[in-house]
Order: structure tokens, then C-alpha cells, then sequence
């Protein structure tokens, strides 16, 4: 095999390679920006300053360079053949965070020396690995229940473990598996169905009392047995309206009059279906129940099962008004202020004052891309999420020409968890997702988190440079 | 490696599913861009503005206030924090609220609340546990503990475990205390609606209060829960409340303010004041206003001794009789004709308070009996025949002072009112001789107190104060010195016939203060018996009301302390003598046998040494013994030439004599103490054996033998006591 050109088995792709690699220059600049004072004088201090993240970080950068040229001499079997084990390793080295000291309230690191160490970012390429291993087996299609099961519980193992160790943000990044079994072939309705809790859930939360819900719920239903049971167009748009308009009148004193009048239409319409269709009734019926119950138990669940702080961040996305502006809801108004005062073209590097008062905590780590939108503005934001935007796409695209399932799976896996990271990384400095302090890929500070992703990358060239060679 | 391409019939699942993630992708990367969008180029100066508004915050500055001190460091009013306590039990764990929560609520119940019995306290607790998500998140405990209470109930179970994990919750508040409660209340000032009065009133600005109300400053939050102020933003710098130290005297004040309730509550006066005055400096020592709705409590509400001009009565006939001495018409020892007490100036009739009998006597006789005829009459005189008769009238009292404020530092202090000639609306052909028997003019307690106290002065008047110092973070920042407001009010002469016809006020026979009399020290003094309502008295014959008051002061050769009682609308005794003066004894006799300068003096002079003190032919090392001389303060004179020297005790001092020590030859050490005896000898080379205690008197060697010649090389000195 060694015989063979480069060209011959697939190449290097110095395009996705290059993108990644920009990426993280940029991203070095933006942690110096960060930490820039302008109390240092004019000379610009060094970038190599090891008391300082952005010295840190330059070492890192070293050692990814040197990371993805050393993973480029093994061959994709090797990685295959030991993505069990790496699995396994990492979900041992889970299980042992849970005994080291809390760090901000979550067990998530081994420290060693002044360099710190998280397990779970290991666990997601191991994680990685090892789906993309188990998919591409033939006896592990999605045919049997079984393999479903098993395929879940890959993703959702080392996730468990995660949440354990208090680290909500690393735990939400799992799910993105769960769009690589979807790729796979699970069945969608999961996924609807969580999608359905979910939204329940926020709704729930979202209103301080959740009488107006269940009615909501009741109209929902009774639309759905008009137009599933009733087929009937005109009768589901009169009904729509009337919902509309008694949703939208409703308050304390109707309240009563409104259920009642629309559950007498609700068990009218169940006993109608009940002959016909008693499966749409049954649905139904159980749907709203279950819902409902859902519902009136999902605040007892978020005050008691969640820590006050996890509890604030959520309270910060979705009641802001309920927060103390100087407070829970501080980082987020702040970054939000942060990338706001950059405007269009930003303030130019080095000139955040936002930044460099550090007003926004953690602007180094989780919070990097306030310092992009404060000195580039606009242009710059947009730049960098192009930029990110166009690895996905070539992520994909990447998978979609592999000819070993592995490597697709591996790849789709890369995608969604660089996606996820990417999403709600940049999602939570605007206010559009909760505050969960997951790294901004190749931006934020932090070997573990570097160099995680750019084994992710490194590991994807190295199966595409090697996909014609796999598929003789 | 079982590589397998996917069964042609799934491929259409296949797609959807690729179309399903790259949906998702892109949705979530419109719904970044386009927010993103929203925030940088809508929102941006909007959000701006918005960072600022939230991000610096006006906290209000508050500043202790400062203390008000009594003259020597007794805190008048103090600002103690008090603090309302609650609990919030959702922070201590399930295992310590079971395992404690029935210590807690013994220890609450027995030292908070004993109201509750421990187990009513216990059950209280856990239900308050129990409705943790209700909404109410405090268990409220108590309000007004102080500090102390605070501080033990931080040792009680669970709350023992601090803040953070026992949910113990203290919120402070400051409260003004005044710990000698009625003594003074109305001077040292309290809080009325949203202001003060009294001396918190007039220090209030820049020295008590500290930072006004509504002083703030701007800090910015850089994140974490810290701030940091902004800077030249704004100038006000947070500040302490100075203290202030007053010029009254705790003890005097509490036995001034008895005195005066005690003869308020057996007078059933209305109200009353009692002022006490430090003669030579004006410091005031005691300051009493007392007034009651319900003739049976009295409290400090009103501030009669300076806020409130009255017509003196009596009291001011010294005004009068000063400037009938000074323009030379009077002297004391001249006759006046009394008409048996009773005179008619125009239609007006006056007569004398009491009958007395007396028609031929002298004008010392006539004040000492408070003859009102004998000082109308004499005023009238000399005073009414013409405009600038009466104008000199007034002239003289202006002299005196007696028209204007004495500036004392409590707020609203009105100006006398003297009257003048040249207003016609006011003034009658009987105004003169009212007016120098003490009515148609007024004046507060205060403002007569200070004539009298510059009469008692010789002549000096002193300008009345409280307050002596200003104390910032406990060192002086400022003294207020005594101020004098004029040198001299009158003729030498004048003052020492003042004080003359004041003193038999109470040693005359028949002086109408002669029942405080003691044989202790001399008092010299007026009494007052004003009648507060004499127009209406006259016009419709209202029945009297009167006012008594006594002024003086004491003792009369050297006056220390001069003080004023006022004493309304009383319904028995009325009269200033029996009102009035006995709460002036009872001060005066306080302060007389509690001081030291009120005393005659005895053993004050320079203290005289004997040689009693100092043994006379006192032998010693010069260094030494003028610094034994330096530090007992004794006079000496130094006459000598050398380091050993005896002192000699002369008329008032010690001469240091000189005492030659020479080289070679064994000195006389007579006299001396061992230690220096030694010294000298063994620096000459001699071995020194003593025999008893005290100085030398007698050594075996005789001075003046050469010491070469010693053998022994030895003394043997005697000593004695």
C-alpha cells in the first residue's frame, strides 16, 4: 500500500485542513485581544507570554500541529480496529473524574500540574469512533431492536456520565450523535417525540402559571380529531378561529367557562371517533393526558432535580425579565452588549473596550466570540461563521464521498459535534440558547478542547485520504 | 473489512434523512446570522446605551452618623445598628435541619421569642421547610436585635454554621439612640418627620450627617458581583459622620433636669428651663427644657431657653438699675420713697407685688425687696422726661447687649425686642417704667442669662456655646474657643454695684431670695415672678398667670457658674423665689461641692517647699537632681560650677551650691546617699564598706586626706536613716 501516490488513494485535502487551520489563528488573535490591556504601554506584549492563555494556547497550537501529523501515520484500520478501546478508555477516565475535587461545581477535570485535562472532550472523539465503528458492522442495521438500543446507548453511556460530573454543557453536546443514528436509520418518531417534550418543557417553563397550557392542549387535540377524524377542511378552520380567539380572551374569570366548554366539545369528539377510529381517540386522549401531566410536573422537576445555577441559565434564555439584570442575566446582556457595540465593521483589533475591561466574563473561553463581534462588527461575525459553515459543508460533503461506512459515519459524527459546538457556543453570546459553557471550536481557550477538535479533523483527513484505498 | 454499500431500496430514506441534518444545519446557521445581524447593526447603539444603564449603578452613599458628645466623652447620641432577622430554609441540608432542628427552636424560644414554647417554635420551623417553592422564601424571626443578640444567636444550632449554610439572614438597619434619654433631649436635637431639630439639627451638614441624603456614587460591574466605582464621574467621596464634642456636663445636666421637673411636677408648672452657664468661657453646662400637656409627664419638646422670647419681669430691673448707675443718676446707697409700694405713671397704676410696708429707704433696699414703684419710679425719672431721655433708656440697654441674639448654635433663636421711641405704634408714656420692671420687652432665658453671666464676668460678656469641638475619625479637626462679645458691657463701677444689689437679693434680710440661702457659699442673683398674661389681666381681670424664674450666679466674690430657671404658668408658689430659686440652689449646690474652682481656695496657691520636701544640704549628681527637680515641677537656682552639688533651701526655691570633688583626696560624703557615696568613692579608687541604711553620716576616713595614703585603700561609712 505504501507503494501508492498519494493521488491514487484519495490525497490530503488541504482545503478542509486549511480552513481549520485559519481558524485557529484567528482564534489565537481573538484570545490576545482578550487578554490585551491597555495599561501594558504601546509596545504590543508578546504573543509567547506563558503566564498568559494566549501563551498557553500558542503551545497548544504546537502540539495540535504536531498531534495531526502523528495521526496521519497510522492507518484507518488501526483507528478502527481500536476504537473500542479508546471507547473504553474514555469511559473509564469518566468514571474517574467523578472522585477529583469540583472545579466551579463540576467534576470535569484531572489537573495536572498548572495544565488541566477534561475527560469528556477525549470521550467525544472516542465516542465518535466508536458509532462510526459500530454502524458500519452489516449485522448492526437498524432492522432489529436490538442494534437500535445498542447504537443508543453508545452515544448515551458516555453522556450519562457527563451529566454526572455536573457538566451540562459537554452533556447537551451528545446529542449530536444522536443525529448520526438518525443518519443511520433510527426511527424518526423518537426523535419527534423528544422534540415534542422538549418544546413542552420550554412551554411549561416559559408561563408563570400553567392553567392557559392545558387549555391549549385540549384545543390542540380537538383540531387534531377534526381533522384527522372529521376530514372535514371548513370545520377545522371554524374551529381553529374559535380556538384562537378563546386562547387569546382568556383570562382568570373565563378561564372555567372555556375549559369546560371546550372539553364537553373535546369528549363529544372522542366519543364520536371512539367507533370509527378508536386508535385516533385513544391517541388522542392519552396524548393529552400525558402531556398534561407532563406539564404540571415538569416545574416540580426543574426547581428540584436542577442546581440553582443550571436552574438560572435556563430562567436567563427563557424568563429574562425574572432575573437580576446585574446577576444570573449579566454574561448574556453583557455579551450581547459586547457584539452589539461592534456594529458593522467592529472597533478594529485591539479596540474593544468591552473586551478589554472585561466586562464579559470568561472571554477567553466560552464567551471568545464577544471579542470577534466587538472588534470586527458585523463583517467580521459573519466571516467567521462562513468560514465555519463552509468546513460543515465540506464535512459533509467529505462524508458523503467516503466508500467506507466508517469513515461516513465517523465524518457525520465530526459534523454534528462541530455543528452542536458551533450552534450553541455562538447561540448562548446572542441569548439565543441557554448559557451552557461549551468551547467555541478552534477559538476558545484550552488545550483540551483544541486539540480534541483538531484530532476530530485530523482523523477525518486521514480517513479521506484513504478512501479509495479502503473501498479495493 | 466488511464494507457494504447500502441496499438501493433504503436510498430514498437515506436522502432524507442527509436532507433532514443539512436542514437543521442550515436553519441553525440563518437563525445565528440573522440574529447576529439583529444585534450588531439594529441593536447596536440601542444595546450600547442599554450596557451602560446596567452596567453603572448609583449606590447610595451612607454614612454613619457621627456621635454627639458630652463634655467629657459621654456618648449624648450614638447610631447603633439594629438588625431584623430571618431565615431561609431551604440552604441548610435535610440530615442537620433534622438532626438540630429541636436545639434551635429550645434556643429560640427561650432567648428570641419566648412567646412560643420550644415545641410550637420546633413545629413553626419545619413547616417553614416544608413550603420552601411557595414563593415566601423567609421564615421571618425577629426585629430590633442588636447586635450582641445577634452575635449569640449566630451561636445557636444550625445557625452556628454561618451564613452561607445555615440561611441565617440578618438585614441591618441604623438607629439613633440617646442613652441618656430625656437629659438635654431637646438641645442634643432628635428626629421629627424628616428632619431634626436641636444640635443633630445645626451640625447636621458636612459634620454629622456625613454624606447628605441622596449622595451616590457610580460604580460599574466588571462582572462576578463586583464593583468598582467610575471615576471622575463624580466628586463625592464617601465620608464618616464627624463627631461632636458639646460643652455639657452629664452630671450637672441630669441634676439641673431633675431639679426643674421635680419643681415643675409639685408647681403643676406648664412648662420650664433651667440653663447652666460657665461664667468665664459662656460654655454651657446644663441646658433643661421641660413641658407637659397633662401637668403629669414632662418632656423635652419645646426649646424654651432659646427659642422663645418672654417678658423677663423682675429679672430685667438689673438692666434698669445698670444703666441708672452708669449714666451716674443712682448709686445703690442713695434714698427712694416707695409710696408704701403703690404709684401711678399717667393712668397707669403699678404697685409692688407684696405689701412690704416701707416708704423712706434706699435704692439697694428697693431691688433687694423687687420694689417695681422703686424702679419705675426711678426710670421714670430719669428716663421719660424727653424722646432722648428714653432713647439713652434704650442706648443703654443696647450697651448692655440686651438687643441681640446670643448666636448660640441652636437653630431659631429670635432677636429681643427692645422697643424704641421712635415707634409710636408700640411705645407710650408708660413704656419706660414698664419696660424696666421687665415687661414690654422680651428676651429668651438664654439671651438674659448672658447679662447676667457678664455681670457675673465683670463686665465680659462671653457668647453662650454647646459645642467645643468637631471630632473627625477620633482626632480633633476643630476647637471652638470661647468668644467674647464685648469687653466690657459697663462701668467697672456699674458692675460692681450690680453685683452688690444682686448679692442681697438673697443674703438681705428682706431680699426676696434669702430662703436659698446657705452658709456654704454666697449666691447673687434676681428673682423673676412675671404675670405672663398682664394685658389681659388688666383688661378683662383674667386671673393671673405667672411666670417665676431665678438668675445668678454663684458663688457671688468669684463667680464660676451663672444659671437661669424659668419657671409658666405654675399653679402654686408662682413667685420666681419659691419656684424658681430652689432649683437654682439645688444645681448651685451640686456644682459647688463637685468643683473644684467653685471652692474657696484652699491649698491652691503656688505649693510651697519645705524642707519637709526636700531635706535641706541635700547632696548630689547635679544631672541628676535637676532632673528629679524638672519632674516635680520644683523651683531651684543654680549657683554651683560643678557636677556634685548641695542643695540649699531658700524663701521659695533650692540653690544648688557647689560641692568640689578633688582628684587625690578623699571628699566629704556626708549626707549623701549610698549609691551616689559609692559612685564617687570608687571612681577614686577606694573599696567602700557600709554599715546600716539611710544617707552617710559619718565616714571613717575624714574628707581632705589624701588618698594615696590610704593602705586599706578601704572607707567604712555609717549610714542612717
Amino acid at each position: 500500500m505504501r507503494e501508492k501516490s498519494n493521488s491514487e488513494i484519495g490525497g490530503f485535502d488541504w482545503l478542509t485542513a486549511g480552513i481549520t487551520f485559519t481558524l485557529i489563528l484567528i482564534g489565537w488573535g481573538m484570545i490576545f485581544a482578550s487578554e490585551y490591556q491597555t495599561d501594558s504601554g504601546d509596545q504590543l506584549p508578546s504573543f509567547f507570554n506563558m503566564s498568559k492563555n494566549y501563551g498557553k494556547q500558542f503551545l497548544f497550537i504546537c502540539a495540535a500541529v504536531v498531534l495531526t501529523v502523528a495521526s496521519q501515520l497510522l492507518e484507518i484500520k488501526f483507528y478502527r480496529a481500536i476504537a473500542p478501546i479508546f471507547y473504553g478508555v474514555a469511559l473509564v477516565l469518566l468514571v474517574a473524574v467523578l472522585g477529583t475535587k469540583p472545579v466551579n461545581g463540576a467534576t470535569s477535570w484531572f489537573s495536572i500540574g498548572s495544565f488541566r485535562l477534561q475527560p469528556s472532550e477525549i470521550a467525544k472523539v472516542a465516542t465518535c469512533l466508536m458509532l462510526a465503528s459500530f454502524l458500519s458492522l452489516p449485522e448492526n442495521r437498524f432492522t432489529n431492536i436490538k442494534a437500535k438500543i445498542q447504537a443508543l446507548s453508545i452515544a448515551l453511556l458516555p453522556m450519562g456520565l457527563v451529566l454526572l460530573q455536573g457538566d451540562a454543557g459537554s452533556t447537551f453536546v451528545f446529542v449530536a450523535f444522536l443525529l448520526v443514528i438518525l443518519r443511520a436509520g433510527m426511527d424518526l418518531w423518537i426523535y419527534i417525540l423528544g422534540s415534542l417534550l422538549a418544546i413542552l418543557s420550554i412551554a411549561a417553563l416559559m408561563v408563570d402559571s400553567t392553567e392557559g397550557l392545558f387549555l391549549l392542549l385540549v384545543l390542540i387535540g380537538n383540531a387534531a380529531l377534526i381533522h384527522l377524524g372529521q376530514k372535514d377542511r371548513r370545520l377545522l378552520l371554524a374551529y381553529a378561529a374559535v380556538g384562537f380567539l378563546s386562547y387569546n380572551f382568556l383570562n382568570e374569570l373565563n378561564y372555567w367557562y372555556m375549559m369546560a366548554s371546550h372539553g364537553v366539545l373535546l369528549i363529544g369528539l372522542l366519543l364520536f371517533n371512539l367507533r370509527k377510529n378508536w386508535q385516533l381517540s385513544a391517541t388522542t386522549l392519552g396524548g393529552i393526558v400525558i402531556s398534561g401531566l407532563y406539564i404540571s410536573s415538569i416545574n416540580y422537576l426543574f426547581y428540584k432535580v436542577l442546581k440553582d445555577y443550571q436552574q438560572e441559565r435556563i430562567l436567563v434564555w427563557l424568563r429574562p425579565e425574572k432575573c437580576d439584570p446585574l446577576g444570573a442575566l449579566y454574561n448574556v446582556d453583557q455579551s450581547k452588549y459586547a457584539i452589539g457595540s461592534g456594529a458593522l465593521i467592529g472597533k478594529g483589533f485591539l479596540n474593544g473596550e468591552r473586551t478589554k475591561l472585561d466586562y464579559v466574563p470568561e472571554q477567553s473561553t466560552d464567551f471568545i466570540f464577544c471579542t470577534i463581534g466587538e472588534e470586527w462588527g458585523f463583517v467580521g461575525t459573519t466571516f467567521v461563521l462562513l468560514l465555519f459553515l463552509f468546513l460543515l459543508l465540506r464535512i459533509i460533503h467529505l462524508a458523503e464521498r467516503q466508500r467506507s461506512l466508517f469513515a461516513k459515519y465517523y465524518a457525520y459524527g465530526v459534523a454534528c459535534i462541530l455543528f452542536f459546538h458551533i450552534f450553541v457556543n455562538i447561540g448562548m453570546t446572542i441569548g439565543v440558547v441557554p448559557v451552557i459553557g461549551i468551547p467555541l471550536p478552534f477559538f476558545s481557550y484550552g488545550g483540551s478542547s483544541l486539540l480534541s477538535f483538531t484530532l476530530l479533523i485530523a482523523l477525518l483527513l486521514k480517513f479521506d485520504s484513504q478512501r479509495l484505498l479502503v473501498f479495493r | 473489512m466488511a464494507e457494504e454499500k447500502e441496499p438501493v431500496d433504503i436510498k430514498n430514506s437515506i436522502l432524507w434523512r442527509i436532507y433532514v441534518i443539512m436542514l437543521i444545519s442550515i436553519i441553525g446557521a440563518v437563525v445565528i446570522i440573522l440574529r447576529i445581524g439583529s444585534v450588531q447593526y439594529f441593536e447596536g447603539a440601542n444595546l450600547i446605551a442599554k450596557s451602560d444603564e446596567k452596567r453603572i449603578k448609583k449606590i447610595a452613599l451612607k454614612s454613619n452618623r457621627g456621635n454627639i458628645l458630652s463634655e467629657n466623652g459621654g456618648l449624648l447620641a450614638t447610631t447603633l445598628p439594629y438588625y431584623t432577622v430571618g431565615w431561609d430554609p431551604k440552604v441548610v441540608s435535610q440530615e442537620i435541619f433534622d438532626q438540630y432542628v429541636d436545639s434551635l427552636a429550645l434556643c429560640l424560644a427561650q432567648y428570641i421569642d419566648n412567646k412560643l414554647t420550644p415545641g410550637a417554635y420546633s413545629e413553626k420551623l419545619r413547616e417553614a421547610r416544608l413550603r420552601i417553592g411557595e414563593g415566601q422564601n423567609y421564615m421571618f424571626i425577629r426585629n430590633n436585635i442588636s447586635f450582641l443578640e445577634l452575635e449569640h444567636m449566630r451561636t445557636f444550632p444550625i445557625f452556628n454554621l454561618g451564613a452561607e449554610k445555615s440561611g441565617l439572614v440578618a438585614k441591618q438597619k441604623n438607629e439613633r439612640q440617646y442613652p441618656f434619654g430625656i437629659l438635654a433631649n431637646r438641645t442634643i436635637g432628635y428626629r421629627v418627620n424628616d428632619d431634626w431639630v436641636g444640635l443633630e439639627q445645626s451640625f447636621n451638614d458636612d459634620v454629622l450627617q456625613g454624606n447628605k441624603e441622596g449622595d451616590s456614587i457610580e460604580v460599574k460591574n466588571i462582572g462576578n458581583g463586583i464593583q468598582v466605582p467610575v471615576e471622575d464621574l463624580s466628586d463625592i467621596e464617601p465620608k464618616a459622620g464627624k463627631d461632636i464634642v458639646t460643652t455639657l456636663d452629664i452630671n450637672i445636666q441630669d441634676v439641673a433636669e431633675k431639679a426643674l421637673m421635680q419643681s415643675l411636677k409639685k408647681h403643676r408648672a406648664i412648662s420650664g428651663c433651667i440653663v447652666v452657664m460657665e461664667v468665664a468661657t459662656g460654655k454651657i453646662k446644663a441646658i433643661a427644657n421641660l413641658g407637659t400637656v397633662d401637668k403629669e409627664n414632662y418632656f423635652e419638646f419645646k426649646n424654651y431657653a432659646a427659642g422663645e422670647p418672654v417678658e423677663p419681669g423682675s429679672t430685667f430691673k438689673l438692666a434698669a438699675m445698670m444703666a441708672l448707675f452708669e449714666d451716674g443718676y443712682v448709686k445703690p446707697s442713695d434714698t427712694i420713697n416707695l409710696s408704701l409700694g403703690q404709684a401711678k405713671f399717667y393712668d397707669e397704676r403699678m404697685e409692688d407685688a407684696s405689701y412690704h410696708g416701707l416708704n423712706q429707704t434706699n435704692v439697694r433696699k428697693a431691688f433687694e425687696i423687687s420694689s417695681n414703684v422703686g424702679v419705675a419710679k426711678l426710670t421714670n425719672k430719669y428716663y421719660n422726661h424727653s424722646k432722648s431721655a428714653q432713647r439713652q433708656f434704650i442706648n443703654r440697654l443696647e450697651q448692655f447687649n440686651l438687643h441681640k441674639s446670643t448666636q448660640i448654635e441652636l437653630k431659631g433663636e429670635k432677636i429681643p425686642t427692645l422697643g424704641s421711641p421712635d415707634d409710636p405704634q408700640k411705645w407710650s408714656g408708660v413704656s419706660i417704667p414698664w419696660k424696666s420692671i421687665g415687661y414690654e420687652v422680651a428676651l429668651t432665658p438664654l439671651q438674659l442669662l448672658t447679662f447676667y453671666n457678664a455681670v457675673a464676668n465683670n463686665g465680659k460678656m462671653m457668647k453662650p456655646y454647646l459645642v467645643s469641638e468637631i471630632r473627625a475619625y477620633g482626632s480633633t479637626e476643630k476647637k471652638f474657643k470661647p468668644v467674647v462679645i464685648k469687653r466690657r458691657i459697663a462701668k467697672e463701677s456699674t458692675i460692681q454695684y450690680a453685683k452688690e444689689i444682686l448679692f442681697d437679693v438673697i443674703q438681705g434680710s428682706k431680699g426676696t431670695a434669702k430662703d436659698i440661702r446657705t452658709q456654704q457659699y454666697n449666691i447673687a442673683g434676681k428673682t423673676g415672678t412675671a404675670i405672663m398674661n398682664i394685658k389681659e389681666h388688666k383688661r378683662k381681670n383674667v386671673p393671673k398667670r405667672y411666670r417665676g424664674s431665678f438668675v445668678g450666679f454663684f458663688p457671688a466674690e468669684k463667680p464660676v457658674y451663672s444659671c437661669i430657671v424659668v419657671i409658666n404658668d405654675s399653679e402654686s408658689g408662682w413667685y420666681g423665689g419659691t419656684v424658681a430659686a430652689p432649683v437654682f440652689r439645688e444645681v448651685a449646690d451640686y456644682c459647688y461641692s463637685h468643683n473644684i474652682q467653685a471652692h474657696d481656695p484652699i491649698n491652691l496657691e503656688p505649693t510651697v517647699y519645705t524642707d519637709k520636701l526636700l531635706p535641706d544640704a541635700q547632696i548630689g549628681y547635679k544631672p541628676e537632681l535637676l532632673n528629679l527637680m524638672k519632674e516635680l515641677n520644683m523651683p531651684y537656682d543654680d549657683k554651683s560650677g560643678t557636677q556634685w552639688v548641695m542643695g540649699r533651701v531658700a524663701n521659695d526655691t533650692i540653690n544648688l551650691l557647689t560641692r568640689n570633688i578633688q582628684q587625690e583626696v578623699v571628699p566629704n560624703v556626708k549626707l549623701m546617699g549610698l549609691r551616689d557615696a559609692i559612685y564617687l568613692l570608687e571612681n577614686l579608687g577606694l573599696r567602700v564598706k557600709a554599715v546600716g541604711h539611710g544617707k552617710v553620716i559619718s565616714q571613717n576616713i575624714p574628707p581632705g586626706r589624701s588618698i594615696k595614703s590610704i593602705r586599706s585603700r578601704t572607707i567604712i561609712l555609717t549610714l542612717k536613716e
